[in-house]
């Protein structure tokens, strides 16, 4: 029954993606084109209707976004394309990236012609190295088929541009306004909001941040229309998500879905996504959305995958990372190396995220080396409450989440490693190795 | 007010603040204190430190916000003291602590840190997280002051000084997470960074991680009494504190916040206010014909030298750097004996000044620091007199009148003693210095105008 879309990837490898013919062939510049015919009102409601929802890990809505963006009267505005994609277990944007610039550069330049910028930026991982060579070449095809420069489409006064923002490792970057600081040169740490980055962002002008995929999605509504958009998922969560299936499961790998359309279950199990469990263990938990996102169980399997519907099981769609693991894995050991990503990517700037992340990985060592104590995990919750509730970014936010969803769902796992005892056996304590 | 105003709440008080007022700015309006660590008065919110979190109920969002950067919208209800706010803080606290070299005794800062107020405030009386803590050495290679890391909370009031106000730009934090340092960039030491030790620094600085060499030394906060003067070093007429312990002054502190209120420099900060041990001016002196050094006299024959010198082509010349009353009392002086009256700055001024005169009388009012000429100790660029003033011996009558002998008083056939800054009262910019001690001898200057 479930079944892999084929919207936002539809023909990617199958031609040259930095060329603009072979682009037009499979239907691309038709949403900018349409775009070109609509008053920016009319651009502006079609996102709205579209519910798309951003696809970088917040899952803000685009329409709000970009409406509150276009009402700010100042001058000029920028537009800047999250390609960081730092999160780990997640490696969708690079697909499209790769395969499918010419969509991403469209997308960001529907952006500009309806926010009124003629600057747009795209920070890609330096991770891409050879990402970033074919999409400075897709630019150029564009600049060449006058997609981009000056006049484009021959459309008097339509100017934009985009340059390439090479990002050099840290995984904060990904945070917005960090990665404005970053493409200005200075630090890598977020601002401190208000003043928001619609109003004072990239050289303290409106800026708009936007996702890889988000920007990707806007060639569909405006191609293929609102309606469509969002009947390709439900209401609520609109158009189709890129799932990254990786961990122990049988087909890794990246996957279209219509959003709402299909389970968790079937995400991991169904032949057409993940096929299961290799070696014929059994699914112990998967992590979605990276890092920085829950934890679910065997028993939220029949959760389907929309944001609403995971939100009201305490899951997220996050970035679109689906990392499953089986049976031996033990909950606290692998809470601990989540948190040990946390301690490592901290900006510093903010106390809780600080020193509290690395409170908490002592508190989670302490635990899996068999120095546990009475209490411990009743610590652990109030350290990963007040961080989340304290941080001043997202990093620092939602580095509570893994643990969250730990302590309810596997809360004596914990307890009985306050006794010395590891349930799984496999952490440090019991396998004598490790940390 | 054509400005739509805002209404909200604080702990039950109706507000109304114009668009873009921090919660904290409104809760001072209406004499609500809410508890601040990086909070800077002047500067844009850091929002680092997150001990200012109040709860917000009402309005678009609900939750803890930052009281420093969180604006006010309407029909917010704030609660600055809620259960939840008072664990929150206490949890700030207790990190704080945690990663703090808590020896209180041995600093600097103790009786007066913001964190050890707080932890007393809230109750956090002992540090709950053992684990690891930062750890540097201390790094005293500024001439003024030394930089403690074990003791730094990163609020980054330092650094935004440094940059926002001084426009300086010397420290600023490096690496991240829990490997954070604020310091000078690339682990160099203080002594090779561009600093002028104009110790603004210092003065923001919450806990005792930034603290002045004699501040480690020779005292701690509650033996001091504070006397609020006026620097009048220059036109900028720093309103100051002086802090006296035991008969001297061990401290000049701005009064109030860096830039917002007062931004005292370097030498105003750690030289101007000293009155030196040896080498105090406390008697008239002349110098003996016979060997050329200078030796105590009575004030009859040292004012009558005086006065018999200045007439025809002499001249007053006074030091820019006192109170108005003083320029007066010289320019009164210079009156009487009918010669001209000159002002100046710095040792090369005066030589200009000077010229063509043949008898002088000088009042050297900043000369008690002893951080004058030829101490040009290279790095700490606070201004250094390196004027030779030898050429002065070519005049046939010098007469100084200062608190200190220095290599002006070698050229001098008479000197006159005088306060030193910390032992005047009077004027300045029309602002008031205030003494904080009583000066060791009588005043040379208003005795020789009595004189005439
Ligand atoms: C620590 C942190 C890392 C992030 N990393 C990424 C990232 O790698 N890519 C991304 O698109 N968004 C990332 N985000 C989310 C962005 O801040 C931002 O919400 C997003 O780019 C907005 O685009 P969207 O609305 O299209 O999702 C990150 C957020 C945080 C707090
Ligand atoms: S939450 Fe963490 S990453 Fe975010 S500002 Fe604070 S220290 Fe930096
Ligand atoms: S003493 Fe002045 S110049 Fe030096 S670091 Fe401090 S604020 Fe900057
Ligand atoms: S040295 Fe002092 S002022 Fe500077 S960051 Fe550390 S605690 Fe704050
Ligand atoms: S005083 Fe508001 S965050 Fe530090």
């Amino acid at each position: 029954m479930a079944k892999t879309m084929d919207v936002l990837l539809k023909g990617a490898g199958t031609f040259d993606g930095t060329d603009v013919a072979a682009y037009k062939a499979q239907g691309g510049y038709q949403a900018l084109e349409r775009v070109l015919g609509m008053s920016d009102q009319a651009v502006l409601d079609e996102l709205l209707k579209a519910e798309l929802r951003g696809r970088g890990g917040a899952a803000y809505p685009a329409g709000r976004k970009w409406s509150q963006m276009y009402k700010i009267p100042i001058t000029p505005k920028y537009i800047v394309c999250n390609a960081d994609e730092g999160e780990p277990g997640t490696f969708k944007d690079r697909e499209l990236l790769r395969d499918m610039p010419l969509k991403v550069i469209e997308g960001m330049t529907i952006a500009g012609r309806v926010l009124h910028s003629a600057r747009g930026f795209i920070y890609i991982r330096g991770e891409y190295r050879a990402i970033q060579r074919v999409f400075q070449k897709a630019i150029d095809n564009a600049v060449k088929a006058g997609y981009l420069g000056k006049n484009i489409c021959g459309v008097e006064g339509f100017d934009y541009t985009i340059t390439i923002i090479s990002g050099a490792g840290a995984y904060v970057c990904g945070e917005n306004s960090a990665l404005l600081n970053s493409i200005e040169g200075r630090a890598g740490r977020p601002r401190i909001k208000p003043p928001h980055l619609a109003e004072v962002g990239l050289y303290k002008k409106p800026t708009l941040v936007n996702n890889v995929e988000s920007y990707a999605d806007l060639t569909v509504i405006y191609t293929q229309g609102a309606d469509a958009f969002l009947e390709l998922g439900v209401p609520g969560s609109g158009g189709t998500k890129l799932v990254c299936l990786s961990g122990n499961v049988k087909n890794r790998g990246v996957y279209e879905v219509g959003l709402g359309k299909v389970t968790l279950r079937e995400l991991i199990f169904d032949p057409a996504f993940g096929g299961g469990i290799p070696d014929g263990k059994e699914l112990s938990f998967y992590h979605l959305g990276g890092q920085s996102g829950p934890i679910g169980f065997p028993e939220q399997l029949d959760t389907v995958y929309d944001h609403d519907s995971l939100w009201d099981a305490g899951l997220s769609v996050g970035s679109g990372a689906v990392v499953v693991a089986d049976g031996d894995v033990c909950i606290v050991d692998y809470c601990r190396k989540v948190m040990e990503f946390f301690v490592h990517e901290s900006c510093g700037k903010c106390t809780p995220c600080r020193i509290g992340t690395m409170r908490v990985l002592e508190l989670l060592t302490d635990l899996c080396e068999g120095r546990g104590r009475p209490g411990d995990t009743d610590r652990l919750e109030r350290a990963i409450t007040q961080i989340s509730a304290l941080s001043a970014c997202g990093l620092g936010q939602s580095a509570n989440k893994a643990i969250r969803s730990c302590l309810a769902h596997r809360r004596e796992d914990f307890l009985a490693h306050e006794q010395g005892k590891c349930p799984a056996g496999s952490c440090a304590m019991k396998g004598g190795e490790g940390a | 007010m054509s400005e739509k105003m805002i209404h909200l709440t604080i702990d039950g008080v109706a507000v109304e603040v114009p668009p873009e007022t921090t919660v904290l700015a409104a809760a001072e309006q209406v004499g609500i204190t809410i508890p601040t660590l990086c909070y800077l008065k002047g500067l844009a919110p850091d929002g680092s430190c997150r001990f200012c979190v109040v709860e917000i109920l009402g309005g678009r969002k609900a939750g803890l916000f930052t009281a420093c950067s969180e604006h006010c919208a309407e029909g917010m209800e704030v609660f600055t003291r809620s259960e939840k706010v008072v664990e929150a803080r206490k949890f700030v606290l207790e990190l704080l602590l945690s990663n703090h070299d808590n020896n209180c005794f041995s600093c600097p800062q103790n009786g007066a840190c913001k964190l050890q107020d707080y932890c007393l405030e809230y109750g956090v009386m002992e540090n709950v997280f053992a684990g690891r803590r930062q750890d540097a050495p201390v790094d005293d290679t500024n001439p003024y002051f030394d930089y403690d890391p074990k003791k730094c909370i990163m609020c980054r009031r330092c650094q935004r000084t440094c940059e926002q106000i001084t426009g300086k730009n010397i420290i600023s934090l490096t690496n991240r997470g829990f490997a954070t340092k604020m310091g000078i960039p690339y682990d160099h030491l203080w002594r090779s960074s561009n600093c002028g030790s104009c110790g603004n620094c210092v003065e923001v600085c919450p806990v005792g991680a930034l603290a002045s060499k004699s501040n480690k030394k020779n005292y701690r906060a509650w033996e001091v009494t504070p006397t609020a003067t006026t620097c009048p070093l220059c036109e900028n007429a720093c309103a100051v504190e002086l802090l006296v312990k035991g008969g001297k002054v061990v401290e000049l502190r701005a009064a109030g916040v860096p830039g917002a209120d007062s931004l005292p420099c370097g030498r105003g900060h750690y030289t101007y206010w000293k009155t030196l041990d040896a080498g105090r001016v406390t008697a008239p002196m002349v110098k003996d014909p016979s060997t050329g050094v200078l030796k105590e006299t009575t004030w009859e024959e040292a004012l009558a030298a005086v006065a018999e010198h200045l007439k025809n082509n002499a001249a007053v010349l006074t030091s820019r750097s006192t109170t108005d009353e003083e320029i007066a009392c010289t320019e009164q002086i210079a009156g009487a004996a009918g010669v001209r009256h000159g002002v100046f700055g710095g040792y090369g001024e005066l030589l200009r000044a000077a010229h063509g005169a043949d008898a002088l009388l000088i009042y050297d009012a900043d000369a008690a620091s002893g951080c004058r000429s030829g101490q040009n100790c290279s790095y700490c660029q606070i201004y250094c007199d390196t004027v030779d003033v030898s050429a002065l011996n070519e005049t046939n009558f010098v007469a100084v009148a200062t608190p200190a002998l220095t290599e002006l008083t070698a050229v001098a056939d008479v000197v006159l003693p005088m306060p030193a800054f910390s032992e005047k009262d009077g004027t300045f910019r029309g602002k008031s210095l205030h003494a904080a001690l009583s000066a060791p001898a009588e005043d040379g200057l208003a005795a020789l105008l009595k004189r005439l």
